[in-house]
């Protein structure tokens, strides 16, 4: 059977005389002995994949959950896999109550995961059915210059209302993506974008039970406005997985002892995000360059995604709750956060509501203590805000409200589970939740605590 | 020819008696009166120390003692101002004038007394010389006075709707100040709360002593406009108190201290500049002065070359005997034919009629532009009202939203209603310039506005300022 360092030898051979980038793939010891040119065709194999059908899921592979999102259908014609993407404006929902006119593929934003396996021969046709003109670039596969999709410098572009076709062998697996390689600017702040993940004909490690794929991405989207606005450079304020913000996300559900694999893919425009899972430590055993051997893996709990890279990182979910995963930096975890107003902390409104409340009936001091309760007075309905915006934290919890948003989502493992469907909030064994101190605890332990004066 | 004494004194006595005539009561101000009150419907009443003085002062203290309105606030001026009831004497004096033209000059008489050297009897002569030409131009010299007179009765009339044309204009101007005022205390409440925010700010340690003094700044410059406007309005109201002739206890009168709504519209502008030179009582006069002027040429004409001539009776008694006979004497035109004084007529009447014409085109221009303004200023108030004060709403609810959100701070929740505040000010602007565009227009017109045509509601344009051509 071919292996993956079988391959990998061989591709250096074949594809040293192009790809430098090769040449300087893990493990690529030793000199090429021969150089050939590259194929003129703009497709073309390998021999070690010749003969290979094309992968299977279920057979080959375990099937990405993308949660949110789902993978590109495709088909089988004379051996080859046959793709259609479809570039086109979208109506997407970040988060309930919150819509933009976006960009994506297929009625989607980001595009849906497309996902083979190593060494099948692939055909992706892409429609333009945007107002502009667009590529794809398969951002982090090896294959022949022709086919990398840059505007301009390796095709044309693809005018609107016209279809190119990709065509393609996968000589290699690993968590990858594709994008608009025309405008980018424009283009993926509008959502061009989306997962492609490659599994491995011969995996070196066990399946995952739960494969999930998730693309990071920011936007600028004003609080009322309806698209997203590609001008800006600094100031995002949604962050989301797979183009949802908390409580948008739809959380990742897992049986306890599920063997658990979770892809991250960043290409937001300028943030690198440092994604943090609660309750496990876990190694980080792929980059888009490929596998990291396990020598060179250490554990983490924290997994820094910079603009352009995939990671991926493995555990087993053995510890059931429910678990929060989140983009460290805690202006990613808002949305629609506001920069332009003084800093309230600590300031004693007094009767200035009063004051201003006959100047401006409805009007209420917020952000004297945080941002905190701004969810709750906006979701409770008693404050308004502009059409088609949300709160910058939160969704209700089973304790409280949780005062999170943007690169939020929820782990979910469960001891009994008859599907992976949302089994709801975790239901905490007796005695296990954090809670308010007692007296007699107080008393017991010797704490003493000085009683604040209402 | 000898006559006796008798003859003399009858003969006396007819030139004497020629021409007396007596001042008519009132000079005329019965005119000013129904002019008056047929172009605005205000009563005058010229105080000569009658009951009517009295009656006139109590409908002023009766008026006084109800809020004023505009209508009463001109009636008060137009029965309480002495400067007003000063000028009525011109029509006494115009009158005084006008008898005087029907007077004849007083017959010139002399005697001389004659001693003979050779010690005879004395020859005394007397003569009555009357200036001959002034009975013949009496009638002429009357026609000139008339009409200077009538000129004096419609200029008095002028000055009335002129007075009460500046009290309306400031009636309007205090009002218009008056709720002005209103909306600058609003701007002070709104700069008080940002200034203390920011001071509540500071206090927590989160803004700079540079916020807070930028914020105290704008405040005490809200409380300096504040004072300003208030010290307007005193102005305003001490010049309704001089236009009114009040003073003392009568000073503590009350208006709404706020514009009418526009009730009534600008006004077609067909007719309107005919209607203007019609009624216009600067006009009228200036045709009066030109008629005098004419008259006066003509007399100028008819004495140009001969502009003396006495008439009279020389009665001589020559050595005992009485000899009564005409005499005439006459300057003899050698040196002055009266060129110059038939220059200088006829460049008067000259100077008349062009002035005359050009105050009509004066007053055409004056109306085309008041109606053009009222027109503009109702649009423009409209505009205001209807487009530019609901958008500024809609600014601060969505600013409102903004806040909300957490997407902008207080002080620029506001400065939104602030701006607000300042499209309200901006609407007393626009309602107040149509009040006054409509006095003048109602003064240019010498009067009411009531009977012009005002333009329907539908034909006003709305929300589309360029709507007004200026070219019509
Ligand atoms: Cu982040």
């Amino acid at each position: 059977m071919f292996t993956r360092r079988k391959f990998i030898t061989t591709s250096s051979v074949a594809f040293a005389g192009g790809a430098t980038g090769l040449a300087n793939a893990r493990d690529a010891r030793g000199k090429p002995e021969s150089v050939p040119r590259q194929d003129k065709s703009y497709s073309r194999s390998l021999p070690a994949y010749e003969g290979l059908a094309p992968g299977q899921p279920g057979r080959d592979y375990t099937p990405v959950i993308t949660p949110n999102n789902q993978s590109l259908p495709w088909k089988v014609v004379d051996g080859v896999k046959v793709y259609h993407l479809i570039a086109e404006p979208v109506d997407h929902e970040f988060a309930p109550g919150l819509k933009a006119k976006c960009w994506g593929y297929n009625g989607r934003v980001h595009g849906p995961t497309i996902e083979a396996v190593e060494g099948d021969k692939v055909r992706i046709y892409v429609t333009n059915k945007l107002p502009a003109g667009t590529s794809v670039h398969w951002h982090g596969l090896l294959l022949p210059n022709g086919m990398d999709g840059v505007a301009g410098l390796n095709q044309k572009i693809i005018r609107p209302g016209e279809t190119f076709k990709y065509e393609f062998t996968l000589v290699q697996h690993g968590t990858h993506m594709y994008h608009s390689h025309h405008d980018e600017m424009t283009q993926i702040a509008l959502g061009t974008t989306g997962p492609l993940v490659i599994h491995p004909r011969n995996p070196s490690r066990p399946r995952p039970d739960r494969d999930f794929v998730f693309m990071l991405h920011e936007w600028r989207i004003d609080v009322g406005t309806s698209r997203p606005n590609p001008n800006e450079m600094t100031d995002f304020n949604i962050f989301t997985f797979n183009a949802r913000s908390f409580p948008g996300t739809a959380p990742m559900v897992a049986r306890l002892d599920d063997r658990m694999r979770i892809r991250l893919i960043n290409l937001g425009a300028m943030s690198h995000h440092p994604i943090h899972l609660h309750g496990y430590q876990f190694p980080i055993v792929e980059t888009d360059g490929g596998q990291i051997p396990e020598s060179a893996q250490q554990l983490e709990t924290s997994v820094l995604t910079a603009v352009g890279q995939s990671r991926a990182f493995e555990f087993t979910a053995n510890e059931p709750g429910d678990w929060a995963m989140h983009c460290h930096m805690t202006h990613h975890v808002m949305n629609q956060m506001g920069h332009d107003f003084p800093n309230l902390i600590g300031m004693q409104a007094g009767d200035l509501d009063q004051q201003i409340g006959s100047l401006l009936p409805g009007y209420m001091t917020m952000g004297t203590d945080g941002m905190g309760e701004h969810g709750m007075h906006v979701q409770s309905g008693h404050m308004q805000v502009p059409k088609n915006s949300i709160p910058m934290v939160g969704g209700p919890g089973p304790f409280d409200y949780i005062t999170m948003g943007g690169l939020f989502t929820i782990l979910k493992v469960r001891e009994n589970l008859a599907s992976y469907d949302d089994p709801g909030w975790y239901e905490y064994p007796q005695g296990t939740v954090a809670s308010l101190a007692s007296d007699s605890d107080l008393r017991r332990d010797g704490i003493q605590v000085a009683r604040s004066q209402p | 020819m000898r006559i006796d004494a008798r003859a003399m004194a009858v003969l006396l006595s007819t030139i004497l008696t020629t021409g007396c005539a007596s001042i008519p009561e009132n000079a005329g101000f019965g005119g000013v009166q129904t002019t008056v009150a047929e172009r605005t419907g205000q009563r005058v009443q010229w105080n000569q120390d009658t009951d009517a003085d009295q009656a006139a002062e109590n409908a002023v203290r009766r008026m006084l003692r109800q809020p004023l309105n505009v209508d009463a606030a001109a009636q008060v001026a137009l029965l309480n101002n002495r400067r007003l009831q000063g000028v009525y004497e011109e029509l006494s004096l115009s009158q005084a004038g006008l008898v005087q033209a029907g007077l004849l000059t007083n017959p010139v008489f002399s005697t001389a007394v004659g001693f003979p050297l050779d010690g005879g009897s004395l020859d005394l002569s007397f003569s009555i010389v009357q200036e001959f030409l002034h009975v013949l131009y009496r009638p002429l010299r009357t026609k000139i006075a008339g009409a200077q007179f009538e000129a004096t009765r419609l200029r008095v009339a002028e000055a009335v709707i002129d007075l009460a044309a500046d009290v309306r204009g400031q009636f309007y101007h205090m009002q218009a100040d008056a709720q002005r005022l209103e909306f600058l205390r609003r701007v002070v409440r709104t700069t008080a709360v940002s200034a203390e925010a920011a001071r509540r700010l500071y206090a927590a340690g989160n803004i700079t002593d540079l916020d807070v003094a930028r914020e105290e700044a704008l405040y005490q410059e809200s409380r300096l406009a504040l004072v300003t406007a208030q010290t307007r309005l005193v102005q305003d109201r001490e010049r309704l108190n001089a236009l009114m002739g009040l003073w003392g206890n009568d000073t503590q009168w009350t208006i709404a201290p706020r514009l009418p709504e526009m009730h009534d519209l600008p006004f077609e502008s067909a007719n309107l500049e005919q209607r203007a030179i019609e009624a216009s009582l600067a006009l009228g006069a200036a045709r009066k002065e030109i008629e005098a002027a004419t008259a006066s040429l003509g007399f100028t004409d008819a004495t140009a070359l001969i502009p003396i001539l006495e008439s009279g009776v020389d009665a001589e008694r020559e050595e005992g005997e009485w000899e009564v006979g005409p005499s005439l004497a006459f300057p003899l035109p050698f040196f002055n034919q009266g060129q110059a004084r038939l220059v200088a007529a006829r460049a008067e009447l000259r100077r008349a009629q062009q002035t005359y014409w050009a105050q009509a085109v004066e007053i055409r221009a004056t109306v085309r532009a008041l109606r053009y303004t009222a027109l503009s200023a109702c649009n423009r108030a409209r505009h205001v009202q209807e487009v530019l004060l609901p958008l500024y709403t809609r600014i601060v609810n969505h600013t409102q939203l903004q806040y909300n959100a957490m997407q902008i701070g207080i002080f620029q929740l506001l400065q939104a209603r602030q701006q607000q505040i300042n499209a309200g000010l901006r609407y007393i602007d626009t309602l107040s310039e149509f009040w006054l565009a409509r006095v003048a227009l109602e003064q240019t017109l010498s009067g009411s506005l009531a009977e012009v045509d005002p333009v329907s509601m539908a034909e006003i344009p709305t929300g589309d300022l360029p709507a007004i051509s200026i070219i019509e």
